[in-house]
């Protein structure tokens, strides 16, 4: 942290700094190759779909290299869906991307896509169909419509390496040093004389 | 069509130095200085992404150094931190603070992240492979880079009208610093000559005034550049501002303690 950012003087208290509205919540799938199936990776908050997508390519994509990327609105996950379409002579079918966490504390993965009128039509057909989906744990089947993605040829990944991020081997690494200018008995006194002082 | 090089001859290592550093000089700047928003950031997720695009810079600035190092047979760190103030060859838009000042970030990284896409280009095409591979790589992320930034632009030039106006403002008063990136040192014309950095900085230019444009125009701003006088000495040529020399002595605190400290 520069000197200027040590000595900056932040604005008033929490409580006059204006409240700025929460984004939207998204739910994060990334697909590592093109032969496995999208996974779960987590969520992220955004003001909206294109910086969403932006935020989980750094958050998400970046740091394991993967080839697609889909954003999930969460107001489109859990609950029944209401369907607004009074008319059910309208049988137009859409694809659903079906999602299916296996068991308790698992990941979701995307097992497939199924054709309905409406998103609980889809879970059943789900059941049906999809491998998996009538055992599993959590099953969610969302409108392929709804889904943000990257662009099928657009490859995520990282260029140069990002080793210098990972703190890595620390207590490795300052041992080896200490046993460069003392003898191994002697760091190990140190060591044990220390945690006794601390402790 | 220039024979394609696998050493660099010696007559043109002090050239191909001049332009590896100019590169890496300016990316470990607006690394250094992005990273002072670490916690400041309007949002918390572009708080993240732009931290990580401040380490991205620096990365790209330490994968130059370690090249122009095995070139000259010394270490990445002494050309990071271990020269005088006059042997920098960053450009002046890179050597002040931009006081906490969002819109002022955001340009100056819109204006330094096109040029630096143009530079990886013709880098890209050098007579040298190893230099023309390293090139490669960090174009592909400098492009994720210039897509981040343009978003940024476009949002706030087209959000409110407070967010346009300072924008506005930010353009105002950076656009006449901006062309110094441009400005030409000596030995440029061996390497354009040689293959090494093919193209020619005219049409850089102008690519990067199209480029630049064309976002401007989509965020419903304005702005207007001038070309700085040939013979007129910059930062591409060792002359830097006293604001240069306060960031550098920071930047360098700790290596010149302990030049040999390792982490």
């Amino acid at each position: 942290m520069s000197k200027l950012r040590q000595n900056l003087v932040e604005n008033d208290s929490d409580l006059d700094t204006p409240r700025v509205p929460d984004g939207l919540d998204y739910v994060v799938f990334t697909k590592k190759r093109d032969d496995l199936p999208h996974k779960f990776a987590g969520f992220i908050n955004a003001p909206d779909d294109v910086l969403g997508l932006a935020y989980a390519r750094e958050h998400y994509g970046q740091d394991e290299e993967c080839v697609s990327i889909w954003l999930i609105p969460t107001e489109h996950i859990g609950g029944r869906s209401i369907s607004f379409r009074a008319d059910s002579s309208s049988r137009e079918t859409r694809p659903f991307e079906v999602f299916v966490q296996a068991n308790e504390g698992g990941v979701h993965l995307h097992q497939g896509q199924v054709h309905a009128a409406s998103a609980d039509e889809a879970l059943k057909c789900a059941g049906d169909t999809i491998d998996g989906a009538s055992a599993g744990h959590s099953v969610w089947a969302i409108d392929r419509a709804t889904i943000v993605a990257t662009e099928p040829d657009d490859l995520i990944w990282r260029h140069v390496s990002q080793d210098y991020r990972l703190a890595r081997g620390y207590s490795r690494d300052v041992r080896e040093k200490w046993e460069r200018i003392r003898a191994v008995e002697d760091v190990d006194r140190y060591q044990a004389e220390d945690l006794k002082e601390t402790f | 069509m220039t024979q394609s090089m696998t050493t660099i001859p010696d007559h043109l290592k002090p050239a191909l130095l001049d332009l590896l550093l100019a590169i890496a000089d300016d990316k470990l700047l607006l690394g250094h200085l992005n990273s002072d928003w670490t916690g400041l950031a309007p949002i918390l997720e572009e708080d993240i992404a732009f931290s990580a695009l401040a380490q991205d810079d620096i990365a790209h600035a330490q994968a130059i150094y370690e090249f122009a190092a095995e070139m000259m047979n010394t270490t990445a760190d002494a050309l990071a931190f271990g020269r005088q103030p006059e042997e920098y060859r960053c450009a002046v838009i890179v050597e002040s603070h931009d006081d906490f000042n969002w819109a002022n970030a955001l340009v100056r990284v819109f204006f330094c992240d096109h040029y630096n896409v143009l530079r990886y280009e013709r880098l890209a095409q050098s007579s040298h492979k190893p230099l023309a591979d390293l090139a490669k790589r960090l174009l592909a992320e400098q492009r994720v880079h210039t897509e981040h930034i343009d978003r940024w632009m476009v949002r706030l030039g087209q959000g409110t009208r407070e967010s346009h106006d300072r924008m506005q403002q930010a353009l105002t008063d950076i656009a006449p610093v901006a062309t110094w990136l441009f400005e030409p040192f000596d030995g440029l014309k061996s390497l354009i000559d040689s293959g090494l950095y093919p193209g020619s900085d005219f049409s850089m230019y102008d690519a990067w005034n199209e480029a630049i444009d064309s976002v401007i125009r989509d965020a419903g701003l304005t702005v207007s550049f001038e070309i700085g006088e040939p013979d007129v000495h910059g930062g591409r040529r060792g002359v830097h501002t006293q604001h240069f020399t306060t960031i550098l002595d920071e930047l360098c605190e700790v290596y010149r303690i302990e030049p040999s400290a390792t982490w």
